[in-house]
Parts: C-alpha cells; sequence; structure tokens
C-alpha cells in the first residue's frame, strides 16, 4: 500500500486510516505548525535529493490527489457554481484550511481568480519574494476539474511570501 | 552647521551640502511633494550615500503607497502594488477585500442572497443586513406574485379555475393534442334548477351549493384534469389522454355521488342534481371551440332529456 513501487498516484482514502479508532485520546487535530513542519521539511529534502522544479512539480502533483480526494470525501455535492464555491468556502473554513474569496468568475471564459487568506500553507511566513503555494495549486487544480468535468489548471499569483497579504490564484481552462 | 563625525573626520563643506540636499528632499516628502529620487551619481561610497539610497528607497515604497491609496480611494482596484512597506501589506488586503466584495454585489445582483461580509466591521454588519432585507423583500414579492397568480386564474367562491385559465388550458391541450396525435375528452356540466335553489333557501345556500359540488368533482379528477367554473353553475372539466369511455365513467361518477349528495346548511338539507355533456377531440376540430360546443350540445341534450343525465356527442 505504501510502499509499492509506483508510476502514477494510487492514494486512496483509506490510506488515512481510522483516525477516530487509533487515536481514541489524542483526537483528530494537530496544529498548524506541525503540519507546516512535515510539509517544509519534505520540500527541504526533496530539493537536496533532486531540484526545486521536481519538487514543486510533486508538490502540484500530491496537491491534485489531494484535491480529487477532498472534492469526493468532503465536500457537498453542488451541480451550480455557486454552490461549488459555497461549499468549498464553508468546508475550508471548516477544517481551518483557508478563507477563500473570489474575485472573478468567469463562466463563459472559464477563468476564475480567487484568494486565500489565513492559508495554511504560507501565511505568517518569511517574505522571500517567492511564491510557494505549488500544493495549493494542484489541490485547487483538482477542485475546479473535478467540478467541471474538465481540466482546469491553478496558477499562484501572489503569495504571503511574495509581500502579499493573501495568496491570489488565477484558474482557468488546461490546454489539453 | 553640521558636525557629524564621518569615518573618524569631522564633515567638509561638502558633505554638509550633500547632507542638506537629503533634508530638503525628506522635507519636499514630508509636504506632501513628489521630489523624485535623489541624483547620488558621482556620490563617493560613503555613509552618507547609503542614507540617501535608503531616502531614495522610502521615496520609491511612498510613492508607490500613495499611488495604491489613490487607486483605491477613487475604486480602481486593479492597480499593482509593488512596495514592500507593512503599509502596503494592508492597502493589498483591503484590495483584495474590495476585489471580494464587488464580486459578491454581482452575485448579489444575480440573485445569490447567501452572500456574507466578514472582517469589515461595522460595514459588514450594514452590508449584510442589506443582504438579509433585499431577500426577505424578495420572498415577500414572491409570495405576493404567487397569490396575485392564484386570484387572477382562480375563481374565488369555489377555487376551482376561472373561465380565462381554464380557457387558456383548454386551447393549449387542444393544440398538444392536435400537434402530437393525442386525445382528450371535455365535459361540460350545469347544475339543474340551480336559479331554483338560490330563490327558495337564499344564496348563501347557493354558494355552499356550488362549493360542495366543486369539491366532489375534484375528489374524482386526477390531477391532471382541469375543471374551471365558466359562468354561475356551469363548469367544464378537460381530460387529458381519456378516450369516451373513460370519459363517460367519470361523467357518471359524477353525476352519481352529485344525486347522493345531501349539502346541510343550517337546518337546511338541499339535494341537487347535475346534467352533463361529454365529447372527445375529433380529427375535423378546428379550434377548441368547437370542442366545447359540441359537448355544450351534448349537455343542451341533456338537460331536454329530463336532466340528471349523462349524454355523449
Amino acid at each position: 500500500m505504501f510502499r509499492e513501487e509506483r508510476k502514477s498516484s494510487r492514494f486512496d482514502w483509506s490510506h488515512l486510516g481510522d483516525i477516530e479508532w487509533g487515536r481514541p485520546n489524542l483526537g483528530p487535530q494537530t496544529t498548524v505548525a506541525v503540519y507546516r513542519l512535515m510539509q517544509f521539511t519534505l520540500r527541504d529534502a526533496i530539493i537536496s535529493h533532486t531540484d526545486v522544479a521536481t519538487a514543486n512539480r510533486i508538490f502540484f502533483d500530491a496537491g491534485q490527489s489531494a484535491g480529487k480526494a477532498f472534492h469526493e470525501h468532503l465536500l457537498r455535492n453542488t451541480h451550480d457554481f455557486e454552490g461549488f464555491i459555497a461549499a468549498l468556502q464553508e468546508t475550508l473554513r471548516t477544517f481551518s484550511i483557508g478563507i477563500l474569496r473570489l474575485e472573478t468568475s468567469d463562466l463563459l471564459k472559464s477563468r476564475f481568480v480567487l484568494t486565500v487568506a489565513e492559508d495554511l500553507d504560507c501565511s505568517g511566513l518569511p517574505i522571500t519574494d517567492e511564491s510557494v503555494c505549488t500544493f495549493d495549486e494542484g489541490f485547487l487544480s483538482a477542485l475546479f476539474s473535478a467540478h467541471f468535468g474538465k481540466q482546469f489548471t491553478a496558477r499562484e499569483t501572489d503569495c504571503w511570501c511574495t509581500g502579499d497579504r493573501v495568496c491570489r490564484f488565477e484558474v482557468l481552462l488546461a490546454d489539453v | 552647521m553640521c558636525n557629524l563625525k564621518k569615518t573618524g573626520n569631522y564633515m567638509d563643506h561638502k558633505d554638509v551640502e550633500r547632507l542638506d540636499k537629503i533634508s530638503a528632499h525628506l522635507h519636499a516628502l514630508l509636504h506632501n511633494e513628489q521630489p523624485g529620487l535623489l541624483n547620488l551619481a558621482g556620490e563617493p561610497e560613503d555613509e552618507i550615500r547609503q542614507v540617501g539610497e535608503f531616502v531614495n528607497t522610502l521615496t520609491d515604497a511612498l510613492s508607490s503607497l500613495t499611488n495604491a491609496a489613490h487607486h483605491l480611494s477613487i475604486g480602481d482596484m486593479d492597480a499593482r502594488i509593488i512596495a514592500k512597506l507593512p503599509a502596503c501589506h494592508h492597502l493589498k488586503n483591503l484590495q483584495a477585500t474590495l476585489r471580494h466584495l464587488t464580486w459578491q454585489t454581482g452575485q448579489i445582483a444575480k440573485g445569490d442572497f447567501s452572500q456574507r461580509v466578514e472582517f469589515l466591521g461595522e460595514f459588514s454588519h450594514s452590508f449584510n443586513w442589506m443582504v438579509e432585507q433585499l431577500e426577505a423583500y424578495r420572498q415577500r414579492i414572491l409570495g405576493q406574485n404567487r397569490e396575485l397568480e392564484r386570484l387572477a386564474t382562480t375563481d374565488p367562491l369555489t377555487g376551482v379555475y376561472n373561465r380565462r385559465y381554464f380557457m387558456d388550458f383548454a386551447t393549449k391541450e387542444f393544440l398538444r393534442s392536435q400537434r402530437y396525435s393525442r386525445i382528450f375528452s371535455a365535459i361540460q356540466m350545469d347544475i339543474d334548477h340551480f336559479k331554483k335553489i338560490n330563490d327558495t333557501h337564499g344564496h348563501s345556500v347557493g354558494d355552499e351549493v356550488l362549493k360542495a359540488f366543486t369539491a366532489n368533482c375534484l375528489e374524482v379528477l386526477r390531477e391532471s384534469d382541469v375543471l374551471g367554473r365558466i359562468g354561475g353553475e356551469e363548469f367544464s372539466i378537460i381530460l387529458p389522454e381519456t378516450e369516451r369511455a373513460g370519459a363517460l365513467i367519470v361523467a357518471e361518477r359524477f353525476r352519481q355521488a352529485i344525486a347522493d349528495l345531501k349539502v346541510h346548511v343550517d337546518e337546511q338539507v338541499v339535494h341537487f342534481t347535475v346534467s352533463i355533456g361529454i365529447t372527445i377531440l375529433r380529427q375535423d376540430d378546428t379550434g377548441i371551440e368547437a370542442v366545447l360546443r359540441r359537448a355544450d350540445e351534448a349537455l343542451y341534450l341533456a338537460k331536454n332529456g329530463g336532466r340528471n343525465k349523462v349524454v355523449s356527442a
């Protein structure tokens, strides 16, 4: 399950295990610092062993798997776009992942601009002039793709680490 | 004028002039002027030049901040805020909030009243209250529209459809049945000696008779059937997808139910009967009027044949 060689994702929701059963005393919660400890040490190790571009690709792909599973298991099923955004806002808030807000939604051109404030990955990080939310890019790409049934891609245009107070993403129909 | 120590030496006249230039520049910045950047070309690489460079960075940042604040103040939310000053971060936050607010306002205009504003203090409270009120007004108007539509399409006494709605429905059913080669039946009904009921028992009893009559009809009809009050004691029914045999069964059931009916009003018990004419759509019918006219002729025969009868034409 976890140590088999593979060429494409084999992630399954069951890989998360039965948390309630496994942590009867500590429960399902941990802290943002612990999440970031995992995220940034992993990034550090991947860059050390490979390079930045590979690390970004890995985080993007992992974000995509997470987004797909998140859409399938945690998001309220809605058919209209407004319902999808409302459900996404609510769920991201419920899990303390971030505060999602839309700035542009052009359904005809399939172009969306959205921001995530108090982002789990980056809010409060040192300002380094680098955008770091590649996991979020993959995550949002998968969410929009799952909702519309077409391949979308998300690109981060502003990030806490570039000196902005929100992470801004442009989501577009992917060139396939 | 200046008595600063510079790398171990007292400042010479040239350094004082350089500091005066920086001082004048800062003065201009503080007094709402836009002095541009200090020209540091040819200056020696010393602490004064470093101060000048810091002042130029600050001038740049302040210019960007002023520009961003100006654009935000006139509602232009697309201006790029480049400077890295903490104040710029707050402006970027405000810019993001305003952009989202703009999107939310558009959503509300499209009828999405679930939008709520957060993180804008008293404005959030007022804005959200406005949206709640708009939604409440919308619900009230929708309710009033439904009520107006009900009033415009139904008979206030019996609650069944009025003549106008019935004729609209019947016309549509005629066109639909013709186009798709379907069938329907039409029934015309008239309460026998209704004038006598009114004259003998009074109009309020007559009204109760009409209500009891329609209530009994509605119990027998399917949801797809449409009953309308065409005149005082005249009623019509369209039975979609119903052949003559089916319509005859329905009509006979009505007739019998009404003949068995006893309407109790105060101390009085009223018996009455109904005459019924039925017909079905024919290929050569040119309009709904032709169908209803034939049903009327059948009704006339039922009346002339002694009333309390069903006649098919």
